[in-house]
């Protein structure tokens, strides 16, 4: 890409964290800017399960069994470490961040922001 | 070991409900497709591992609890060798002591020993049964049936008495059915007491030994012979919130004796001292009913006793002890966000009825709508409630209490 230009990224970013932001910071060192637009389930932010529940591994097929109210806070502060550290890492490369809840239309999230991001210049 | 009430074990067999319950009730594993279980992999077995232990411990403190209980019940006893059932004894002998307040009197001690050694030493090792009980408000089974003596002497020459009153009908009652567990060719009870009247008086109903049993008294005669009077019911508050109120504290009074009693005095001591005095006349044979009002405005422990007779202060079933405990009433302030006419529809209305439903209530509440709540009102209470309250208190600069637990979130307060 010679041209500046605007690259967003929509993603769940389940990978780690340090080999993304490295990514994307090679765009912005070509002077690109960057939206990163992280979405996530419902259920994975509140991790809203009450009763002992086997979960299956999308990816990789690997499965645990978990008790949720014992594992409910350990699962929330390491997502929240997780979120933070995409937080953080986009802030140092000045790539904008923004979490997107799936259980809210992902259309209406992103174009109302969009116009915001607009109307600031 | 033995059980005292054995049919108490059948309650054993409530061990399995909370394993029932725990089978019905434990948790039913879903299966869940998850996006990554990056975050919660690590812990997972043990988290897991650590709430089947907590079930597990959970499951066997409530069967343990269950079991205790039944045996608790069944009052299992450990000591001399039980009878065998299928035996008959030559005879069989409940010895029953009275070990009530007024079995102190001088003299009585001594007798009470003496005769209850005499009883258990009249018994043959090997032909006889033996049991022993003592008894005043309650009726304890010191020594179970059977049919080697030696914890029955020990327990014979160690009986003194207490400072209970007198129930001696409940003491025959168990001595008898102690009898009806037992074959003998005699059955027998032998009653030390004093035989106070008012031991008779928590008796009701239509009981009465069993034919076979023989009942032998050995009335034992104080070298004081007392005063023929006895307190044998009272009724004493023994915790009361702080007001001015009066409460009642009243006793009935027997007179034993063939001779009318006049002019007698009955006082109410607090703390030792005197602060009240009536006299009261009573029949020959007959009961009188004394009540006293006081206030009580000490908070804490009011120890107080009332004494019948002026020179009988010494004389144990002449005086009634009681402790009226008083504590201030605690203000709490209700805090109205939604007031309305219609308590129907007012959570307040419910909440002061559930605080306060009777004069009686340690609670003093106060209710006030959010708009007249002052600072210096939460200032003046221990307990804030917020009832229906949202995010005007904060606006208003209203702190609460500085007490831990000093304030109850009431529901729709999800502005705060």
């Amino acid at each position: 890409m010679k041209r500046k230009g605007l690259i967003i990224l929509i993603s769940d970013l389940l990978d780690d964290p340090a080999r993304v932001i490295s990514a994307l910071q090679h765009f912005r060192f070509q002077g690109h800017e960057v939206l990163v637009f992280q979405v996530m389930d419902n259920g994975e932010l509140e991790f809203s399960f009450t009763t002992m529940t086997e979960f299956t591994d999308l990816e990789t097929g690997q499965k645990v069994v978990v008790s949720p109210e014992g594992m409910k806070p350990v699962y929330l502060e390491e997502l929240r470490q997780f979120l933070n550290d995409y937080e953080k890492g986009c802030g140092g490369i000045h790539a904008e961040y923004k979490l997107f809840d799936t259980g809210k239309p992902l259309e209406l999230a992103l174009s109302e922001y969009l116009y915001r991001r607009s109307r600031m210049g | 070991m033995s059980f005292v009430n054995p049919f108490f074990l059948i309650a054993l067999a409530g061990a399995a409900v909370p394993i029932l319950i725990h089978l019905l009730t434990r948790d039913r594993i879903q299966h869940v497709t998850f996006s990554t279980l990056r975050f919660f992999a690590k812990g997972a077995k043990l988290v897991v591992r650590r709430k089947k232990f907590q079930e597990l411990i959970l499951l066997l403190m409530r069967v343990a609890l269950v079991v205790l209980l039944a045996l608790a019940f069944a009052r299992p006893f450990f000591g001399s060798k039980t009878v065998d059932p299928r035996h008959e004894y030559a005879t069989a002998r409940v010895v029953v002591l009275d070990v009530s307040g007024s079995m102190r009197r001088p003299g009585l001690p001594d007798a009470l020993k003496n005769e209850a050694t005499t009883a258990v030493n009249s018994l043959t090792e090997g032909q006889d049964a033996g049991a022993l009980i003592t008894f005043s408000n309650t009726v304890d089974i010191q020594v179970p049936f059977g049919d080697k003596f030696a914890a029955l002497k020990t327990a014979a020459e160690a009986v003194t008495p207490g400072y209970g009153g007198t129930n001696i009908a409940e003491a025959l009652h168990k001595a008898d059915e102690l009898l009806q567990g037992i074959r003998a060719k005699q059955k027998e009870i032998v009653l030390v007491s004093d035989l106070q009247r008012g031991g008779w008086s928590y008796f009701k109903g239509d009981w009465k030994l069993a034919s076979d049993v023989k009942l032998t008294l050995h009335a034992a005669k104080p070298s004081d012979p007392g005063t023929g009077l006895g307190i044998i019911e009272m009724s004493a508050p023994s915790s009361l919130v702080l007001d001015k109120q009066p409460s009642s504290i009243a006793v009935r009074i027997a007179n034993y004796t063939s001779q009318p009693r006049d002019k007698l005095e009955v006082a109410l001591l607090l703390n030792g001292k005197k602060v009240d005095d009536q006299q009261v006349n009573i029949p020959a044979n007959g009961t009188v009913a004394v009540r006293f009002r006081h206030v009580f405005d000490t908070p804490g422990d009011n120890p107080g006793s009332i004494v019948v007779g002026s020179d009988s202060a010494a004389i144990s079933e002449c005086t009634a002890y009681f402790n009226a405990r008083t504590v201030p009433r605690i203000p709490v302030l209700l805090i109205n966000g939604r007031p309305s006419a219609n308590p129907q529809i007012d959570a307040a209305f419910f909440l002061n009825k559930a605080l306060v439903p009777t004069d009686e209530s340690p609670f003093e509440v106060r209710s006030l709508p959010v708009d007249q709540v002052t600072p210096e009102n939460v200032a003046a209470a221990k307990v804030v409630i917020l009832a229906n309250v949202g995010h005007v208190l904060l606006r208003s600069g209203i702190r609460c209490p500085r007490y831990a637990g000093g304030a109850w979130w009431w529901h729709s307060l999800s502005s705060w």
